[in-house]
């Protein structure tokens, strides 16, 4: 993936009905309605999310059927797993250095660090 | 230019058992900043630290026995012992912005939100981040625009009222 098709999948994500419509077709392929009814959201609005998801290669549409079923990419998806795993690790290591450095150049406070992962 | 919780596909918390002035030091003072931004088994040489919106901290990373690289901040938001704005990239020798000399698909820039919260003694540092794109840097272009489109047509209605006004 090249990396302007990366950070146009990041933004697209940024939304959080996008988010959620993502993880909604993680369970299988739907429709237009049917994504539109638990969000409470008119069709044409769905829409628009849609081909933002689809433009950012996130998701598919069926082009046969007449309800033109969406389902996942999941390639595309996978790749922007990798970098958020690969950043992650990046940042645990270097706040793992930032704590030792902070520890070393203070007395010892008697007290242990703590970790906060999420 | 700002991004909250629900916003952010990358986040990772930790908190140092202390106060949030030391903390910020280790991330605003060149001295500090060196010993532990580096990856691992890498040593970090200064070229330039300018600690303010618009500034570039540019810097070499050493392995041993391998080509230097280069990395570059560009800070964009600095709020004393709160927060940092700031796109990450890897970089030349002249502080130009490079791609990562090791993949084709590695985003070439990375805004990075960073935060502190905390009391007297333990802080709190948030870290969010995104692959900054062309997109991004149009839309900001423009956003930085902004201020100055609107002043100058604030400044001709001033002009045409002063020139009503005369009549």
């Amino acid at each position: 993936m090249r990396s302007d098709e990366l950070s146009r999948a990041f933004a697209a994500l940024a939304d959080p009905t996008r988010r959620a419509i993502v993880a909604r077709l993680a369970a299988g392929e739907a429709t237009v309605s049917e994504l539109a009814e638990p969000f409470d959201m008119t069709q044409p609005s769905i829409s628009k999310h849609l081909k933002v998801l689809e433009q950012a290669g996130l998701i598919s549409r069926g082009r046969a059927a007449q309800t033109r079923p969406c389902r996942l990419e999941a390639a595309r998806l996978r790749d922007i797993a990798q970098w958020v795993d690969v950043y992650r690790n990046l940042w645990e290591e270097r706040f793992e250095r930032l704590d030792a450095f902070l520890q070393s150049t203070r007395p010892p406070a008697g007290k242990g660090k703590k970790n906060v992962h999420e | 230019m700002s991004m909250n919780d629900d916003q952010s596909v990358f986040t990772i918390t930790r908190q140092f058992a202390l106060p949030r002035a030391v903390v910020w030091e280790a991330w605003s003072e060149a001295r500090q900043l060196e010993q532990w931004w580096g990856p691992k088994g890498c040593s970090i040489d200064i070229r330039c630290f300018e600690f303010r919106p618009g500034g570039f901290f540019h810097y070499a990373m050493n392995f041993e026995g391998a080509p230097t690289m280069w990395g570059r901040f560009n800070y964009r938001e600095i709020v004393a012992q709160e927060r940092i704005v700031w796109l990450n990239s890897f970089s030349n020798e002249r502080c130009g912005i490079a791609r990562a000399p090791f993949s084709e698909s590695c985003p070439l820039e990375i805004r990075n939100f960073v935060t502190f919260a905390g009391h007297a003694e333990h802080t709190t540092v948030t870290l969010r981040a995104e692959p900054f794109g062309e997109v991004d840097a149009e839309r900001e272009y423009f956003e930085a625009l902004r201020p100055s489109l609107e002043q100058g047509y604030g400044g001709t209605f001033d002009r045409l009222d002063a020139f009503l006004l005369q009549g």
